[in-house]
């Protein structure tokens, strides 16, 4: 038993003490999370307009546009439970809060962080955001949640080729989706359209539970809650499935007209927004995002 | 809690050093210890169901003890069929129930009935199929008398508990179970040392090979109607390895952490991919399974038909033959059957029972056609030809056994034998394709050098000096660290 042990400690040692090293590396590595978190932190009872959501809000709305305290805490693939964590978290900080700015996309009420793709961001609410957002040991360690390519790639990124970790600006806005990178429309329209779409919608009542929460939760407060429907690409637009779309458009709206406090604007076929203002099929880049920000800033201010 | 998890190995080292540090010298300490941590694990898989595990493991404890005691046959045979009733009971509510009405309502309405059935959501309770099975064997073992019932409630319940064992096999046999937990375990070094590479090579084979795979292949099914022939064929075969690799890759870590505790748990994967025929295949693979069917049904009906049918011929075919029909027939029915409960499973087991009976009627027609050849049972042609054809088969069953329906079966199936089947593949993501195919072919070279023992790393021992030993160890920790990908479930936790 003795020597059974012995070598298990040899064997596994190096590997443990390299997990070490590398959680406390790639959690020193500043990022967005962080940011929002401190920002939040510091600042949100001075905030007067909050976007939440996913990256349609991420990179389409930019605090600066906005006549009003604005901050944007959404995130790439941040679904509607984390919103309504988000919301809670501060809950007795949100004094000054007058407007929550929430985007309704085409797959918001059928999608669940823990279960899509995009699972392995879990952690980052886990670790950076202190939230108890789950009951699985992996999601609150760095090196357990993600692959060891994307470890070895994120500290050497950041450690060797000394790159910004950062995909957002102070406020909040994710500014690394631009006019000059921009991606084929066209091909990111069916793709994305495809992985938007659901088979079964068993997340759906729970998803709009939660957006009843969210609204109730800012009813409270006396805060307004603005629902859109980003702006999509044609190419995007054209591949979805009619049912989903019906049912999100339908449902949102009910639940509009159902609370008081809060409003639904449907801006997936605005004309407003050209090719030009798309990053890709889905998503708006910085000229996009100015005339989106505009644009949802009249609906807070008329509000 | 996956075998996979952060949380089992945390849960699997405090049982491990609970087991032989503190309870070492006592075996009821030990057995009640692993009972605990059976219901734990079993629990924190599923919390719902760990009531119905435990109420059903002391009903068949209660039952066991009433057939042992029961000398008259009449009492003997009355609590062998409440048992019967009792397993079968479970199985059919939780896992048939809906699957049997709407098969029925859908019978009536061929014949121009309606009814308005009521089918009730019922959530499968993981490893329902292999516990039960596991309490059927323990109680007609009693009843034939190859097992006497044991009146040690721990040991039963943990027999029929075990954790390594409890959500996907392999199945064990009662009687070479409990002999192990009724008799006082060592801590064996090599034993220990074994399970470890076994778990290794597990969790190889899952991580690495069945959850990327599985990546492309939920693709390739979801969306067959838009992918070519030659795509399909190559989705197809990417799906036979991912079953391969993930339920293998269960089998081994099961097997391996019985050996941490000081078990010896039965094979249930033989390199069956390098098999020549598929009577071969059936024997190498899911052995716990295909042998307790073999046991409990097939020989038994066998036997029965064999007392009833004194005929030489039965419908123009020798007697012989039209019982290994019918019971085979029978018996891959109820394979399939035990799969799930949809018609794919049906229709996968009896592509298999089909397969296996021509292979049988064809023997002899064989050996005759080899002979005036002169082609040698050896012959290497023969044997690579073989192989292909036996991997084609099963490699188009699998399809029934993926697909979420028929239809959806026979629509990849067209897809594959259209026109399109002489295209060039296409790949969604070329570069991950092909590295998964490298993968593969690595996991199946690894198998073929190591396909004379129970798992391939077994002999490493005698194969590689310690440097070297420990360096295909680190290796292969990297490879899963590195091509880790999504968490899939084992897809057969949700038999």
């Amino acid at each position: 038993m003795n020597t059974f042990i012995k070598n298990l400690l040899i064997f596994i040692l190096p590997i443990i003490f390299l997990a070490l090293t590398s959680e406390v590396l790639i959690r020193l590595i500043p990022n967005d999370y962080i940011l929002k978190k401190n920002y939040l932190d510091k600042n949100s009872d001075k905030i007067e307009v909050l976007i939440l959501g996913s990256s349609h809000s991420f990179f389409g709305l930019n605090p600066i546009y906005f006549s009003n305290n604005c901050f944007n805490a959404s995130y790439v693939s941040q679904t509607i439970d984390y919103d309504l964590e988000i919301l809670k978290k501060y809950d007795n900080k949100w004094s000054k809060l007058k407007t929550v700015v929430l985007p309704v996309s085409y797959f918001s009420l059928f999608e669940k962080l823990k279960e899509c793709s995009e699972s392995w961001r879990v952690k980052n609410y886990t670790i950076y955001y202190k939230m108890k957002a789950s009951k699985s040991f992996k999601e609150y360690s760095e090196v357990l949640s993600s692959k060891l390519e994307i470890i070895i790639e994120r500290i050497s990124s950041y450690y060797i080729k000394g790159e910004n970790p950062h995909s957002s600006s102070s406020l909040g806005w994710g500014n690394v989706y631009n006019s000059k990178n921009g991606k084929n429309l066209t091909e990111t329209g069916k793709i994305t359209a495809k992985k938007h779409t659901y088979d079964d919608f068993h997340s759906y009542p729970d998803i709009v539970s939660t957006l009843q929460s969210i609204i109730s939760f800012c009813n409270k407060k006396n805060v307004q809650v603005i629902l859109f429907m980003p702006p999509a690409y044609e190419t995007y637009r054209d591949n979805l499935n009619r049912a989903q779309l019906t049912l999100t458009i339908q449902k949102t709206t009910d639940i509009a007209n159902s609370n008081s406090n809060c409003t639904f604007i449907n801006l997936m076929a605005d004309t407003t927004f050209k090719a030009s203002d798309f990053y890709d099929a889905d998503h708006l880049n910085e000229i996009g995002a100015r005339k989106l920000s505009l644009l949802i800033d009249s609906i807070v201010v008329r509000h | 809690m996956s075998f996979t998890s952060a949380e089992f190995i945390i849960f699997c080292t405090i049982v491990f050093v609970l087991y032989w540090f503190v309870t070492a010298k006592d075996l009821k300490a030990q057995n009640l210890l692993l009972l605990f941590a059976s219901y734990v694990f079993y629990g924190m898989w599923d919390r719902r169901f760990l009531f119905l595990l435990v109420l059903l493991s002391f009903a068949n404890y209660i039952i066991g003890i009433e057939i042992d005691k029961n000398e008259a046959d009449r009492k003997k045979k009355i609590w062998f069929i409440i048992g019967l009733i009792t397993n079968i009971g479970v199985l059919v509510v939780f896992k048939y129930y809906n699957f049997f009405i709407q098969s029925f309502i859908d019978l009536v309405s061929l014949f121009g009935y309606s009814l308005s059935g009521s089918t009730t959501k019922i959530i499968l309770p993981v490893g329902i199929s292999f516990y039960v099975f596991l309490s059927l064997s323990y109680i007609i073992d009693i009843y034939i008398k190859s097992l006497r019932a044991n009146r040690n409630i721990t040991e039963v319940l943990l027999t029929l508990s075990f954790f390594p064992i409890i959500v996907a096999g392999p199945i064990q046999r009662p009687a070479s179970l409990l002999g192990q937990i009724t008799k006082r375990r060592e801590f064996n070094y090599s034993q220990a040392v074994d399970g470890l590479r076994q778990i290794l090579w597990g969790m190889f084979a899952k991580v690495v090979i069945a959850d990327n795979l599985s990546v492309f292949v939920d693709d390739f099914f979801k969306n067959c109607a838009v992918y070519s022939g030659s795509t399909l064929l190559v989705g197809a075969g990417f799906y036979a390895i991912q079953i391969y690799a993930d339920f293998s890759g269960y089998s081994n870590m099961a097997i391996g952490i019985g050996k941490l505790f000081g078990f010896n748990l039965m094979q249930n994967f033989a390199y069956p991919y390098f098999s020549r025929d598929i009577s071969e295949f059936w024997r190498r693979w899911h052995i716990s399974l295909t042998s307790w069917l073999r046991d409990y049904v097939f020989m038994p009906m066998s036997m029965a038909f064999y007392e009833r049918i004194k005929s030489e011929k039965v419908m123009f075919i020798k007697s012989n033959m039209a019982i290994y029909i019918m019971t085979s027939a029978i018996t891959w029915f109820l394979t399939g059957l035990w799969h799930g409960a949809n018609y794919t499973f049906i229709i996968w087991g009896m592509i298999n029972g089909l397969f296996l009976i021509v292979y049988q009627m064809m023997k002899s027609p064989r050996k005759k056609i080899y002979k005036l050849m002169g082609i040698n049972n050896k012959n290497l042609t023969a044997i690579v030809i073989e192989t292909i054809f036996t991997l084609i088969v099963i490699t188009i069953a699998w399809v029934f056994f993926r697909s979420l329906n028929v239809h959806e079966a026979f629509l990849y199936l067209r897809r594959i034998f259209s026109i399109s089947l002489f295209s060039i593949p296409k790949f969604p993501n070329r570069v991950a394709g092909l590295i998964n195919l490298i993968l593969a072919s690595l996991f199946f070279i690894i198998e073929w050098i190591g396909r004379g023992h129970q798992h391939p790393f077994a002999d490493l021992e005698m194969k590689l000096i310690r440097p070297l030993r420990w360096a295909a160890y680190y290796g292969i920790v990297i490879t899963i660290l590195f091509f880790a990908g999504k968490h899939y479930v084992f897809i057969y936790s949700q038999f």
